[in-house]
């Protein structure tokens, strides 16, 4: 889905890749590290003038195209990691000059900043059960009618749904999708658009299984189990099923509360 | 004469190694994971490919391909993803090289181990695509560039073309840092000639620069020559 950078202000890297991808405390260096140059030393200005001039440009750019391809569009601003943090090192090492143990500083400073990102590291990539692995052979063997999202499982058959098809309670019982499909189209308001008809199969019944795992690139999606016919008693069985099935998987049942007239 | 290896380089090569041997535990995720990864394998194991990207990625791991002989589609996709994987070990190695053009050696190795540390570099170091490999080129370019601006070599200029033709081999957006290199900041053909704005070639200036490094980046000695090498070396210096 094309998201224009009016409809992000430009800001949709900062927010949906840089921030979780860096974590506060890096991202607010790297950004403060854009100043590096003004206070560096002269012999160290053009270096750090071409690394922040490199940076804000590749930021632009990707900034200003408006294809942000879901899931992993955060995969664009992999080149801004090193640079941010060696543009915040510089600032902190450039800022402390008349110490005399400035680089034990910077290096210091950096590396308490990392720490939460390394927490969040290993909380994403630490290895888990997989939704994807578990929920959808439970979801089969229910006997109901399904159809697959793309990313609800490892078929490479998969299309997205919303744009070739939406199957409603004729075509099928059960609708599995997960937040690597749905999430895309968060910033879609237009009516008739695929964030409506996501937001549609939000509305009904559903289930959400999760391995509590933060969601990032391909790992620990979301995977939602939508009963198009609104059967939640269906749905309770298949949860019963995912937990015995993957006990440390987190099940929640969601009912939307009844439409008043 | 034998060319000594800093500690602080071989530290950064253990860091990447490091990097490396943990990503290489973490690749063990089912197939299609990435959806366009079978479209990236259908490509490594025909050599048709008509996605969206140049061909270097595909190019390397069809190489590798071609010497380890992997029997099935599940081992093709362990391959690529290693290739990856070493990649991103490189690209470690990359960071510490362009911040110790900036930075003393500790807070460059700092910066090599946050990068690696970040979610959004393990998540990518595991994922076969060509983010890693563009990143990874256009950081030892940025290097390289900066190298080549403050002191001018055939073969520094030769290595900026590779790694540029690299980057962009990788992903069409790897030519971003082209319009660097035709920026006025560019060494000039008489560089070092003695030309007013070329820079300086003075013995003293040279030494200023090498104390003037990271290596020595904070003895208040070289401030004076500092001082006397500022307007001849500001050709190299962006700021009017």
């Amino acid at each position: 889905m094309p998201l224009p950078p009016r409809a992000t202000w430009g800001l949709f890297h900062l927010r949906e890749s840089l921030w979780p991808g860096l974590g506060t405390p890096l991202l607010a260096l790297g950004l403060v590290g854009f100043a590096a140059p003004f206070v560096a030393a002269r012999e160290r200005r053009m270096p750090l003038t071409l690394i922040a001039i490199f940076a804000a440009l590749w930021y632009a750019v990707h900034a200003a195209t408006p294809l942000k391809p879901f899931p992993d569009f955060a995969r664009y601003m992999l080149l801004l990691v090193p640079l941010l943090l060696i543009l915040g090192a510089s600032f902190i090492y450039e800022l402390s000059a008349r110490w005399d143990r400035r680089g034990i500083l910077a290096a210091i400073v950096l590396v308490l900043a990392a720490v939460p990102a390394l927490v969040m590291s290993v909380r994403i990539n630490s290895p888990d059960v997989d939704p994807r692995g578990v929920v959808p052979a439970v979801v089969e063997a229910s006997g109901a009618r399904v159809i697959f999202d793309r990313y609800s499982d490892y078929q490479r058959s998969r299309r997205i749904l919303g744009i070739q098809l939406r199957p409603t309670k004729h075509l099928a019982d059960i609708v599995v999708t997960s937040n690597l499909a749905y999430d895309r189209f968060a910033l879609d308001a237009a009516p008739g658009s695929m964030a409506a008809y996501y937001r549609g199969l939000s509305a009904k019944p559903h289930l959400d299984v999760s391995n509590g795992r933060p969601t990032m690139g391909y790992f620990n999606p979301v995977v939602r189990v939508v009963a198009l016919d609104g059967s939640v008693d269906r749905l309770n069985k298949i949860a019963a099923a995912i937990r015995t099935a993957a006990p440390s998987l987190t099940v929640r049942l969601i009912e939307p509360p009844p439409q008043s007239k | 004469m034998r060319a000594r290896i800093s500690w602080a380089t071989l530290a950064a090569i253990l860091l990447a190694a490091v990097s490396v041997a943990v990503t290489l535990h973490l690749i063990d995720y089912p197939l299609g994971a990435a959806w366009d990864e079978f479209v990236k394998l259908r490509g490594v194991s025909t050599g048709r490919y008509h996605y969206y990207h140049p061909l270097f990625m595909i190019d390397l791991a069809q190489a590798a391909a071609l010497v380890v002989q992997p029997p099935d589609l599940g081992s093709l996709a362990q391959l690529v993803r290693i290739i990856n994987a070493l990649a991103s070990g490189v690209m470690v190695f990359a960071t510490f090289m362009l911040a110790r053009l900036v930075l003393p050696a500790l807070p460059s190795l700092a910066a090599a181990a946050a990068t690696a540390a970040t979610p959004l570099f393990v998540v990518h170091a595991r994922i076969f695509k060509e983010d890693i490999f563009v990143a990874t080129f256009l950081l030892l370019a940025l290097a390289t560039l900066v190298r080549l601006l403050q002191e001018p070599a055939p073969h520094r200029a030769i290595l900026l073309g590779v790694l540029i033709g690299c980057a962009a081999g990788s992903k069409y957006i790897g030519a971003l840092i082209l319009p660097f290199c035709h920026s006025r900041h560019c060494p000039r053909p008489d560089a070092g000639t003695g030309a007013a704005d070329a820079p300086c070639g003075d013995r003293q200036c040279r030494l200023h620069r090498h104390l003037s490094s990271p290596h020595a980046a904070g003895d208040q000695a070289s401030e004076p020559l500092a001082e006397r090498c500022r307007l001849r070396t500001h050709a190299f210096d962006p700021w009017p």
